[in-house]
């Protein structure tokens, strides 16, 4: 989006890359994680970020573990309060 | 066909428009129930300018555009495909996108989150499994998409209405000058892009002031523009007296305005006693340079179109879209008494930069917001419809008469056009025409294929020959 270049920086900047559950509330910001970032969702999936739409609402996914054999692999979509936990994190 | 004679109050459409003597009521300018007309039976059926392909070069590149009041997104999707979609969630109407262009992955409603991909297709629910139970079919809500888009050597067409004609049945004989339109100097097509941004500004009048007059009232520029003229904006200075026509030096020519009545579509156009392109003549006696590049660019379109007649460097395309060289113009219906004026710049791709920047200041200097040209009529505009609102004001036909019944055909040299004299009202009456045909038509069957009308109202077709 055109705003984001212009957006200041320093908050998410400071939030990639330390502890993310640090976020006031305990939330998992998901707007600046970047593609790679494997996190866990609500039910207990965890899936990688295949790419991330920077709008803080969507993260594009692929499920990495899962009860549900069938949905190893496949490509999905993390709602951003379904997001509960940063498993794994990239270095930007 | 069938025909839906519509009224207005107790009064039929046709009773506002009176083609045969020229005279038109104020109110189709300014009545709100007629806007709100104008609305669904003009701007949801007619091919609109939208934009052009350069502004989405990229997957994921989106410019928001408009039809009519409501705006709309161009976007490239991940497959490098053009789509227009209507800028409103499915689910509760928010705004997807609130930028002015940019480059996304997907458009997430700020509302409650709907997420819909560059194609349009919804692809992101929150709570889809756990509050929709699987009741909810993605695949019927997503982004509303116009009926039909067309990539018209680069610059991007929509309609909402499916049983609208192709668009280059839609334009006519215009065709061919709205192809030039986006050909850059050397005559190549698809050759240009343009300048960011497009230059947005509201003026208080109807969109049919600036719309209708475009192109089709040559007979302001003498007066309204007269002080421009003697100050010389133009990039030839002093020169040529401050006008850069004499300078170009075409070859011989004679003026017209041109229409096309059953499509409403028109322009002032010149018919050149011989095929070809003339040889370039210098203009930019201010900016260095510059000449050398177009008298370059010149010589190649000149071999390009040595044996061709070329007729019409500018059109109204109906409805609200003017094309000239280096501008388009587009005027928005806003409410009945706002336009939202749009103006969009092309320029050779190929161009060095510092002839893109010598064309960007000449442009800003003419015409926009601030450029000095289109201050004198916007004022004339805005004047003009503050004096057209008023009780007693109204009672007061607007006179459309000039060369009525003086029109005529060439056949030979510009078929399909109706020609007038250089300053006549020809173009505007085409335009009204159009409007009552649109304003009164319960579908496209009503409008399209088009009948071939009379050069002027009540006149029979003659050759040039026998013409008036």
């Amino acid at each position: 989006m055109t705003d984001h270049e212009g957006t200041p920086k320093k908050y998410t900047e400071e939030l990639v890359g330390s502890p993310i559950t640090a976020a006031p509330n305990d939330a998992v910001l998901i707007r600046d994680l970047p593609e790679g970032t494997q996190v866990r969702i609500r039910g207990g999936d965890v899936v990688e970020i295949t790419a991330n739409p920077r709008d803080g609402g969507w993260l594009f996914v692929k499920v990495l573990e899962s009860d549900d054999f069938t949905k190893i692999g496949s490509d999905d979509m993390a709602f951003c309060v379904d997001v509960i936990d940063v498993v794994k994190q990239i270095d930007q | 066909m069938t025909s839906l004679i519509r009224s207005f109050g107790d009064r039929s459409l046709r009773s506002l428009v009176d083609l045969d003597r020229g005279l038109v009521s104020r109110e189709i300018y300014v009545n709100e129930d007629l806007y709100k007309m104008e609305l669904e039976q003009i701007f949801t059926r007619a091919w609109l300018f939208i934009g052009h392909e350069a502004q989405v070069p990229n997957p994921g590149d989106f410019v928001v555009s408009r039809m009519g009041e409501e705006e709309v997104i161009l976007v490239r999707d991940r497959k490098s495909q053009l789509h227009v979609f209507l800028n409103t969630c499915r689910h509760r109407g928010m705004k997807v996108c609130r930028y002015d262009d940019g480059n996304t992955l997907v458009f997430t409603c700020p509302f409650h989150g709907w997420s819909y991909d560059t194609d349009g297709r919804l692809v992101g629910v929150p709570y889809y499994d756990a509050a929709y139970k699987g009741d909810l079919d993605k695949g019927e809500w997503g982004l509303a998409e116009v009926a039909q888009m067309c990539n018209y050597y680069g610059s991007i067409w929509a309609t909402w209405d499916k049983g609208a004609p192709g668009f280059e049945d839609y334009l006519g004989p215009y065709a061919d000058t709205t192809r030039r339109a986006f050909q850059s100097s050397d005559g190549e097509d698809n050759g240009v892009e343009l300048f960011n941004p497009v230059y947005k500004w509201r003026i208080p009048c109807n969109w049919k002031f600036p719309g209708f007059s475009f192109d089709g009232d040559r007979a302001h520029a003498a007066m309204t523009h007269r002080s421009i003229n003697v100050a010389a904006i133009g990039p030839q200075g002093d020169a040529g007296g401050g006008s850069r026509a004499p300078i170009r030096a075409p070859f011989p020519y004679t003026d017209y305005e041109m229409t096309i009545p059953e499509l409403g579509h028109g322009g002032h156009n010149a018919i050149y006693d011989q095929p070809g392109v003339a040889e370039y003549k210098d203009t930019w006696f201010t900016e260095p340079g510059v000449d050398d590049y177009y008298r370059e660019t010149r010589e190649k379109k000149r071999e390009k179109f040595k044996d061709q007649y070329i007729i019409g460097e500018t059109a109204l395309i109906w409805p609200n879209v003017n094309i000239q060289p280096h501008r388009i113009l587009i005027w928005h219906p806003h409410s009945v008494g706002v336009t939202e004026s749009w103006r969009a710049y092309p320029i050779d791709r190929m161009a060095p930069q510092f002839v893109k920047d010598a064309q960007r200041r000449y442009m800003m200097r003419y015409g926009g917001p601030c450029g000095l040209t289109e201050s004198d009529d916007m004022e004339n505009w805005n004047y003009a419809s503050a004096a057209s609102f008023g009780t007693v004001a109204k009672r007061y036909p607007y006179n459309f008469m000039m060369g009525a019944g003086h029109a005529f055909l060439d056949e030979g040299r510009a078929p399909g056009m109706t020609l007038n004299y250089e300053v006549a009202e020809e173009n505007q009456r085409s335009r009204l025409r159009r409007w009552l045909e649109f304003m009164e038509a319960g579908s496209w069957e009503d409008i399209y294929p088009v009948n071939p009308v009379s050069p002027s109202a009540g006149e029979a077709v003659k050759p040039k020959s026998e013409a008036k």
